[in-house]
């Protein structure tokens, strides 16, 4: 039984059997009726089998469209591991459906080494391309993200041009660079409907960042110290500042009134005037410090935002 | 298709799903594709991915196809969505076979029906599906078919079924009478213990006030501590009858479930 099975996996490696699900169906059969094991899913061979590995990816994308993700995942997972049999640009699509699986798992490194492995000249390399810069995008590495774009190839005519230039546009607002923005700026709305309404947000939160103007840390803390809380109320904060007002106010008037029956040597004064120093210099401290808080919590919402209008228009163009 | 069903027997379940994915694919008519997504659901039910059981059988598309599959695709899909927890998409299922079926499927689905009503706290129409499922099942007038029907009454009388507490309710108690939310929900340490801590806030007030002189201290103490246990008692009324409401129910149709399936077995042999 042994010399069947042998022959059976020969038959896989050539490729002759994996070309339809019914031939498959029968090796399955055969090995099980064997030795009741099974290889991996086998692949079909460079001779005269392209339109199998192109029914292959078909099925692949109505997996997808069907969000069978784990299936369509399994079985690029075949494709790849016989990579070997197939020609440079079978390979090429079977990188970038799993670059984009991958991408849309939201792993964005593993998802970049797949993109990276689309070779120039295949079909969908501009497309790997644009996922792969959104990809160090996602990774915070914007200078490789920019380098990538800027070594794309495009003619002006091109709409992926204006495409890569709104890209850039928004890689430059998210390194703070406005004049940078600006320049790719001047070049949007031309038409390009695909992205116009994520270019004109794009326009919105330059205006906004660039307005931004950082509150003073001292001033924060001053505020604070005359008033507890109002700090945070002029560093942009709205709830915050009530809730210590509410805690360092009444601990003030204790403190007080342990000061008035006491006196200054009472140790009832030392306890409580202890208490609500503590609060009330950590309320200035705090203070201070919100202005950094409040400064970052705004350019993470901002950046969140420019991350998501650009991935907005690369699957509205490539899929 | 027989490929995916080698593949299951043999343990490879990734790949069997991504065959019958396969077959779904290429089928050339809704019956194929019906039977390769049903198989995959089948499979899916038997690994306990009744998540993933419940998105496969929603691809199902009941048009075209003969009342046997046409059964199968609604009590699938049922099934799945009753073992996902989802029970309004299982009853919604159920209804179909209900109305677009024989009486025959409708007798093969009645169980799950049975245990579907009763998840939705529809004890009363539970109970009308038992019986019509028992009157279908036995001969009419016979010992078997009496005694069980008697044992339906007696199972499902009105006066047993959970009742439920009303989680603003409670929070109201709460808020005129500190411990009285609990109270009401049925747990009478918890209500102790709340009742308790709102009245040593007003303790530790009266004590800073009359006692030590130290009025805004004590004023303040108190207020801090009546405040804090004032509010988490109202929030913990609240959250308590929200338990009572899951656990009550819970236990009377895990007992009402036990019993159904060992009546099926029994009207089964």
């Amino acid at each position: 039984m042994s010399l069947i099975r042998f022959i059976v996996l020969t038959g896989i490696l050539f490729g002759f059997s994996y070309a339809s699900a019914q031939d498959t169906s029968d090796v399955v059969q055969s090995i099980t009726a064997d030795s009741g094991s099974i290889e991996e899913p086998s692949a079909p061979a460079k001779s005269g089998e392209s339109k199998a590995l192109s029914d292959e990816l078909k099925f692949v994308d109505h997996l997808i469209t069907s969000e069978a993700y784990d299936d369509a995942r399994f079985i690029l997972k075949g494709l790849y591991l016989k990579d070997s049999l197939y020609t440079k640009e079978q390979n090429d699509s079977i990188y970038f459906h799993i670059g984009w699986l991958t991408y849309f798992n939201q792993e964005f490194y593993p998802a970049t080494a797949y993109f990276k492995k689309v070779s120039e000249g295949s079909p969908v390399f501009l497309k790997a391309k644009f996922y792969e810069s959104i990809c160090y995008v996602y990774q915070n590495k914007l200078d490789t993200a920019k380098m990538l774009l800027n070594s794309l190839e495009l003619d002006s005519s091109n709409s992926m041009f204006a495409f890569r230039n709104f890209q850039l546009g928004a890689i430059a607002l998210l390194e703070r660079d406005y004049e940078q923005f600006k320049v790719h700026e001047a070049s949007f709305g031309q038409n390009n409907y695909l992205f116009a309404t994520e270019e004109d947000a794009l326009s919105g939160y330059a205006i906004d960042m660039e307005a931004y103007k950082e509150k003073s840390a001292l001033l924060a803390g001053l505020i604070s110290a005359l008033v507890p809380g109002l700090g945070k109320f002029y560093t942009g904060y709205r709830g915050l500042p009530f809730g210590a007002m509410f805690t360092t106010l009444p601990l003030a008037a204790i403190a007080i009134e342990a000061f008035i029956i006491g006196g200054v040597v009472s140790p009832v004064f030392w306890v409580l005037g202890g208490i609500f120093g503590v609060f009330y210099i950590g309320n200035i401290w705090g203070s201070a410090l919100s202005v950094k808080a409040r400064k970052i919590e705004l350019y993470e919402e901002f950046d969140h935002n420019i991350k998501f209008d650009m991935h907005i228009p690369i699957r509205r163009i490539f899929e | 298709m027989q490929m995916a069903d080698s593949l299951v027997g043999v343990h490879k379940t990734d790949w069997a799903s991504a065959e019958y994915e396969r077959a779904a694919f290429l089928a050339l008519n809704n019956t194929d594709r019906t039977l390769a997504l049903l198989a995959k659901t089948n499979m899916l039910l038997d690994l306990r991915s009744y998540q993933e059981a419940e998105k496969t059988s929603a691809r199902l598309v009941p048009f075209s196809l003969q009342d046997s599959l046409l059964h199968q695709v609604h009590h699938k899909s049922a099934l799945s969505a009753y073992l996902n927890q989802n029970f309004e998409g299982a009853y919604n299922q159920l209804l179909q076979v209900e109305h677009f079926l024989p009486l025959s499927y409708q007798v093969q689905s009645a169980l799950l029906s049975i245990l579907t009503l009763n998840e939705l706290k529809k004890w009363e129409d539970a109970k009308q599906k038992t019986i019509w499922w028992v009157t279908n099942v036995t001969d009419s007038g016979s010992h078997k078919q009496d005694s069980v029907l008697a044992a339906i009454e007696l199972a499902y009388r009105e006066k047993k079924y959970p009742k439920t507490k009303n989680p603003d309710l409670a929070k109201l108690f709460s808020s005129i009478i500190p411990g009285s939310g609990q109270l009401y929900t049925g747990h009478i340490f918890d209500a102790a213990f709340s009742a308790i801590m709102v009245l040593s806030g007003l303790g530790i007030a009266a004590a800073g006030v009359f006692i030590f002189k130290y009025y805004v201290t004590g004023a303040v103490l108190g207020y801090a501590v009546f405040q804090r246990f004032y509010q988490a008692g109202q929030k913990r009324s609240s959250y308590l009858a929200e338990r009572y409401n899951y656990r009550k129910p819970r236990k009377y149709n895990d007992a009402k479930s036990e019993w159904l399936i060992e009546m099926g077995k029994a009207l089964k042999a």
